[in-house]
C-alpha cells in the first residue's frame, strides 16, 4: 500500500446530509461524499456550505481545515469545498444453521419509555424475573447468560450483580443495534451446541440516562479524523434519500411523502402495542410537517431513544414441551459484519445495506425459505430512521429493487397488507 | 541570498459589512466589509491555504517554512511544522514559527530571502478587536506565502532597509483579545522619520529614484502614520489596505499587498514594500520576465479576485460566536473527543 496525495484532486459530490442534531460550532454540519476524479471516496464535511448549497453531482475540491478544539488540543483536516451497486460478495462460509434445534419457551419485555425512576438493575431484574415465570423455570435452573448492552453495562457483572447469579457464565456482548438479536444467537447455538441445556438471553439499555439528544456511540483514542463520529445517527442514514432520488427518479417530494407513509404506519402499529413508547396515532400531515433533524428527516421519521429490557429463555427443542404449549421454534439465526468501506469504495451507491441482502439470503437459505413476500407473514424491522425501512423492503426481498417506495405509496407494508 | 520563486495568497471566504456592525451595535459607522476566517479556519489552516497556492507554482521543494502570526493555534507547539506535514514535506525541512508581532511579517520575508536553502516564508493572521471598535471593523484575516531560492526567480530583492525604534505605540498583553494603542498622532510622530530614512536608504542602495518605482505597497499597525507616509513619499502608484477591501490582516498584510502587486506587475518592474510595525522596514524588489509566465501557467485566483469573491452577508453574531465573544448553547450532544497524539502521529503521512 502507498500513500498517494489527494490534497489537489477534484471530486463530485455522490451523497450529501445535512445534520441538524450533531455537534459543530456553526450548526448545521454538512457532510458529503465524494468520489475523486481518477478514484478513490472520502466522506468529509463541506466547509463554508450553507444547508442548500449542495447537490449530487457538484464539484468539489480539497480545503485544510481545524475541525475542533477540545480539551484544548486542535483537530486538523481537510474537507470538501464549493456508481454501480455493489454487490455483497458472498463469501463462502460455512453456515449451516440450526433449525428446529432450539426453542424459545418464555419471554418478557418492559414497556419501552423514558423511566426516569428506574434504574438499569429494576429493568433488569423486571425482565429476567418475568421472563423465568414466563418459562416457569427458576433462576439457578439458568445454565448460562448473555447479555446485550451496547452502553448500558460493563461485563457479565452488569447481570450477575443484580441478579445475584451464583457462578454461572454470563458474556456482555456488544454489536451495535444488532446487539439483542446477537445476545439471542449467541444463546441459541450455545443450547444448539448441546453446551448448555436452559440458556438466558437478555437485552438493557438507558440510553435517556445520558441526557444528549439522539444515540452517542462511544469512542476509543484516535487521530480524530474518522468519519463515524462527527455525523449524527439519522445524518447517516439520511445519506440515502438523495441517493436513491437519483438513482430511481423519485423527486424529493415524493421521496418526502413515502417517508412519511412508514412513519405513519408505524405509528398505527404502535398505538396497538401496549408496550410500545409511543402509543398515538399521528397524522401524515402532522409527521411531514416535524421540524428537520437531518436532509429531509423531521423528527418524527426518526425513531425515539428509550429505556427498556427484554429476555427470552432457550431450551432444546425436545425439551420445549415441559415448559410452555407453545414454544417459539427458532428458525434461523445469521448476522453478517460489513467491511465498512461503504464510504470509501466508490462502487457503494447508498441505495442498499449489502449486509443485509448477505444476512437475509443466508437465513431465508437456513430457514428454506424461497419465496419470502409469500412465505412470511410479519417482518419486525429496524426503522431506525424511516429511509432504513424503505430500503430493507427492498433488501429483504419484499420489494423489487427500486420499487419499495411505490409499494409503500401502495400501501403494501401495513398491518392489514398482504404482500402476495 | 534567494530570489522570489513562487508567491500564494488566501483570503477565506466570509466577509462581514461594517454597516452590520453599526446596525447590531447601534453605534459606529464605516462601509465596505472586512474578511472573517470562517469558525474551522485558523492562522495554520489559512497558513496551508497560500502555501498550497505557492507550492502549485513551482516545483521546488522547500527545506524550511517559517510561519509569522500574531495568533498562533499553539504556544510552545511548532505551528509551521502543522504547515508541513499538510504540505506533505519529510523531516528534512525545518519549521520555525515567528510569532507575536506584526513585524514578524517583514521579518520572515528577510529570513526567507537571506536563507541560503530554499525557505518558505507564511504570513497568517486574524485580527479583530473588541466589540465596535475600530479593530474590529479595520482588521481583517488572510495569509500570504513566498517560496525564496537559488535563481531564476520571478522576482529578485534588491534593496533591504529598516529603522527601529522602542516607543509605545500599539501592545497586547498575552491572552487579551484586543491591542490597545497610544494616541495614534504620537504614533505618527515617531513612525515618518524612520519610514523616510528606510526608504531613503533602500532607494540609494538600489541607485534608483522613488519615480522609477512602477509598484509601491505601504501598510502597518497605525493606519495614521501609513496615510501620511503614503501621501509623502513620491511613488507614482500606492496600493494600500483600502484598496484591496478586506480589512488589515495584521501580519499577512504586507504578504497579501506585496502579492497584489506582484498579481499585477510587468517584467522587469520595481515594488517597494514598507511596514509600518515598531520602526519602518522597506523591500525593494525587481520583477522578471518569469513571473509574467509563471502567471499565464499557474491556476489560482488573484487576491484581488479573491478578494471580490466571498459571501457578504454574513451577520455580526455568528462573527461573534465564531470568535469566542459570543458563548452561545451547545446542542444536546457529546463534546467532541481530541485526536490522541500516537494514531495522529501513525497517520499523519
Amino acid at each position: 500500500m502507498s500513500a498517494i496525495p489527494m490534497a489537489d484532486a477534484r471530486a463530485t459530490v455522490t451523497t450529501f446530509a445535512v445534520d441538524k442534531l450533531a455537534y459543530t460550532p456553526s450548526p448545521p454540519l454538512v457532510a458529503v461524499v465524494l468520489d475523486f476524479d481518477g478514484g478513490g471516496r472520502l466522506r468529509c464535511q463541506l466547509a463554508d456550505a450553507g444547508p442548500g448549497s449542495v447537490a449530487v453531482g457538484d464539484r468539489v475540491e480539497m480545503t485544510f481545515r481545524r475541525m475542533t478544539t477540545a480539551r484544548g488540543i486542535h483537530n486538523y483536516f481537510w474537507k470538501g469545498t464549493s456508481g454501480v451497486r455493489g454487490e455483497a460478495e458472498l463469501i463462502r462460509m460455512a453456515s449451516r444453521g440450526i433449525r428446529d434445534k432450539v426453542a424459545i419457551v418464555g419471554m418478557s419485555c418492559t414497556q419501552f419509555g423514558e423511566h426516569w425512576d428506574r434504574s438499569v438493575d429494576d429493568l433488569l431484574l423486571d425482565a429476567a424475573g418475568q421472563a423465568l415465570a414466563s418459562a416457569r423455570v427458576r433462576q439457578d435452573d439458568v445454565d448460562a447468560f448473555w447479555l446485550g448492552t451496547a452502553g448500558s453495562g460493563i461485563a457479565g457483572l452488569a447481570l450477575s450483580k443484580p441478579l445475584k447469579i451464583g457462578y454461572k457464565p454470563v458474556s456482555r456482548l456488544e454489536n451495535m443495534c444488532a446487539t439483542g438479536s446477537d445476545a439471542l444467537r449467541n444463546a441459541c447455538y450455545a443450547v444448539a451446541s448441546g453446551a448448555v441445556d436452559v440458556a438466558m438471553a437478555i437485552g438493557v439499555e438507558k440510553l435517556k440516562d445520558s441526557g444528549f439528544s439522539g444515540l452517542v456511540v462511544p469512542t476509543v483514542s484516535s487521530d480524530g479524523t474518522d468519519s463515524t463520529y462527527d455525523l449524527s445517527a439519522p445524518a447517516m442514514f439520511s445519506l440515502i434519500t438523495p441517493a436513491y432520488s437519483a438513482k430511481y427518479g423519485v423527486p424529493a417530494d415524493e421521496l418526502k411523502e413515502v417517508m412519511t407513509r412508514i412513519a405513519w404506519k408505524n405509528h398505527r402499529n404502535g398505538a396497538h402495542n401496549s408496550r410500545a413508547q409511543f402509543r398515538k396515532e399521528v397524522s401524515r400531515a402532522a409527521i411531514a410537517a416535524s421540524p428537520l433533524v437531518a436532509g429531509q428527516l423531521g423528527v418524527m421519521a426518526c425513531s425515539g431513544v428509550s429505556d427498556g429490557s427484554a429476555a427470552a429463555i432457550i431450551v432444546p427443542v425436545e425439551h420445549a414441551h415441559r415448559y410452555c404449549e407453545r414454544p417459539l421454534y427458532v428458525k434461523a439465526l445469521t448476522l453478517v459484519a460489513g467491511r465498512g468501506q461503504g464510504l470509501i469504495d466508490p462502487s457503494y451507491d447508498f441505495t442498499s445495506f449489502p449486509e443485509v441482502v448477505a444476512s437475509a439470503e443466508d437465513a431465508y437459505r437456513q430457514a428454506g425459505i424461497t419465496d419470502p413476500p409469500a412465505e412470511l407473514a410479519m417482518a419486525e424491522v429496524h426503522d431506525c430512521f424511516t429511509p432504513t425501512e424503505l430500503v430493507l423492503m427492498e433488501d429483504l426481498g419484499f420489494a423489487e429493487r427500486g420499487k419499495g417506495w411505490s409499494e409503500v405509496l401502495a400501501g403494501r407494508s401495513t398491518l392489514t397488507a398482504t404482500c402476495r | 541570498m534567494g530570489q522570489l520563486l513562487a508567491y500564494g495568497a488566501y483570503i477565506p471566504h466570509y466577509r462581514l459589512g461594517r454597516t452590520a456592525i453599526a446596525a447590531a451595535l447601534q453605534a459606529g459607522g464605516g462601509h465596505g466589509w472586512r474578511a472573517v476566517a470562517s469558525f474551522d479556519e485558523d492562522s495554520t489552516s489559512m497558513a496551508v491555504e497560500a502555501a498550497r497556492q505557492a507550492g502549485r507554482r513551482s516545483d521546488i521543494r522547500p527545506l524550511a517554512t517559517y510561519l509569522a502570526t500574531t495568533s498562533p493555534a499553539y504556544l510552545d507547539k511548532t505551528n509551521a511544522c502543522v504547515v508541513n506535514a499538510a504540505l506533505g514535506l519529510d523531516s528534512a525541512a525545518f519549521a520555525m514559527d515567528v510569532a507575536a508581532a506584526v513585524r514578524g511579517g517583514a521579518g520572515a520575508l528577510i529570513a526567507a530571502h537571506d536563507a541560503p536553502r530554499p525557505t518558505l516564508a507564511v504570513l497568517s493572521d486574524l485580527r479583530g478587536g473588541l466589540p465596535g471598535s475600530a479593530d474590529e471593523r479595520d482588521g481583517g484575516d488572510a495569509a500570504a506565502a513566498f517560496l525564496f531560492g537559488a535563481g531564476p526567480g520571478i522576482a529578485e530583492v534588491i534593496a533591504v532597509s529598516s529603522a527601529s525604534e522602542e516607543f509605545l505605540d500599539r501592545w497586547r498583553l498575552p491572552g487579551q483579545p484586543a491591542s490597545r494603542v497610544w494616541e495614534d498622532r504620537f504614533g505618527e510622530s515617531v513612525y515618518l522619520p524612520l519610514a523616510h530614512a528606510a526608504l531613503t536608504d533602500a532607494l540609494k542602495q538600489a541607485g534608483v529614484g522613488a519615480q522609477d518605482v512602477q509598484h509601491a505597497v505601504i501598510t502597518g499597525t497605525n493606519r495614521r502614520a501609513v496615510a501620511r507616509f503614503a501621501r509623502e513619499t513620491g511613488f507614482t502608484e500606492v496600493t494600500s489596505d483600502d484598496a484591496l477591501g478586506i480589512g488589515n490582516a495584521g501580519t499577512a498584510q504586507v504578504g497579501l499587498l506585496l502579492a497584489d502587486a506582484l498579481d499585477r506587475a510587468g517584467p522587469d518592474e520595481l515594488v517597494a514594500v514598507t511596514l509600518l510595525a515598531d520602526g519602518a522596514t522597506t523591500l525593494l524588489l525587481r520583477t522578471t520576465p518569469a513571473l509574467i509566465e509563471q502567471r499565464d501557467a499557474s491556476p489560482g485566483a488573484t487576491v484581488r479576485a479573491q478578494a471580490a469573491a466571498g459571501d457578504d452577508g454574513l451577520p455580526y453574531l455568528p462573527y461573534l460566536t465564531w470568535r469566542g465573544l459570543l458563548t452561545r448553547e451547545p446542542p444536546r450532544r457529546p463534546e467532541p473527543d481530541p485526536p490522541a497524539a500516537p494514531p495522529s502521529y501513525r497517520n499523519e503521512t
